[in-house]
């Protein structure tokens, strides 16, 4: 007969009380300032303010992938990937949430203007 | 079903058929699964051998990127790291924590001093963990932290849900069915 046990409430706590404090760390301790979108294929970084809309292509590792940003949010509008699991993610709009497509090796995420001058050594646009 | 073999082929044949059915069911946050696939899995933790569990394991991982169209691709490697970390860990935490038995039903169950809640949550923080260092190798380190604490966060509460499914399955059918 299976039942919780000791160890059961033990471990399942252990995990669960320490993912959420990770997750809560994260993503809920946010630096205010304005947004800009973190893009990195491979060795190459860039930069873009999520103030307006446009459309980017960037070069992945098995080719294109098209990324749209719009006020405030972005999302992977098609990628030369096969599964395309970048693509369905859809838009995002939380800051530190990546998208990422895999095949391409090319990820993406929100950040805040101060932690850009302080992490990321790359293009601006 | 006489043999143990024939029951691990049944359990992996379940395995493959739920990671399948689960591929149908979409997610919020891509590379995110429930974890349907880990039920019959976990539950064969307590009823098979070391390699008999390979078997079930390595059958599931290729069944459903077979099914998936993406066998010997990065998300097949990404299973196939988390699956393994899943056998190693889950078998270790068994040695340490259950006797075995040669009639696993019967004794090993009565000595566990653990249900299958500490094995489905561990088993989706090893899938994790495995995923996450392989993905290390493919991707900027902070793009993986920031998609892997969301990961291992969910997957740690679907384990939970999991793991009360499989007690319950496990005392109302499995003993029934295969004692």
């Amino acid at each position: 007969m299976k039942k919780m046990t000791f160890l059961d409430y033990l471990i399942s706590g252990f995990f669960f009380l320490a993912s959420l404090a990770a997750l809560l760390y994260l993503f809920f301790f946010r630096t205010a300032g304005g947004e800009h979108l973190f893009i990195q294929a491979g060795d190459k970084t860039y930069y873009y303010s999520l103030d307006r809309s446009r459309a980017l292509t960037i070069d992945g590792d098995s080719g294109p992938v098209f990324i749209e940003i719009e006020k405030d949010k972005f999302r992977f509008a098609d990628s030369s990937c096969k599964n395309k699991i970048c693509v369905h993610q859809g838009w995002v709009a939380i800051e530190k949430v990546p998208v990422i497509c895999l095949p391409n090796k090319v990820s993406a995420y929100i950040v805040s203007e101060k932690k850009k001058k302080d992490e990321v050594d790359g293009v601006s646009f | 079903m006489k043999s143990q073999e024939d029951k691990a082929a049944f359990f992996a044949a379940l395995a493959a058929f739920t990671g399948i059915f689960e591929s149908f069911i979409p997610m919020p946050v891509p590379f995110l699964r429930l974890g349907l696939a880990n039920i019959p899995v976990s539950m064969g933790f307590a009823l098979f051998s070391f390699r008999q569990m390979a078997y079930i394991m390595g059958f599931k991982v290729v069944m459903i990127h077979l099914f998936r169209g993406s066998l010997f691709s990065y998300p097949f490697l990404l299973a196939l790291t988390g699956n393994l970390l899943v056998l190693l860990g889950i078998s270790l935490f068994y040695r340490i924590f259950a006797l075995p038995s040669g009639d696993p039903l019967q004794i090993k169950d009565q000595r566990e001093k653990f249900s299958f809640v500490s094995v489905n949550v561990l088993a989706a923080f090893l899938h994790n963990l495995g995923q996450i260092m392989v993905s290390f190798l493919f991707l900027p380190f902070k793009a993986i932290v920031y998609y892997g604490v969301i990961l291992l966060f969910l997957g740690t509460l679907f384990g939970l849900i999991n793991g009360l499914i499989c007690n319950r399955l496990y005392n109302r059918v499995i003993i029934r069915i295969f004692t």
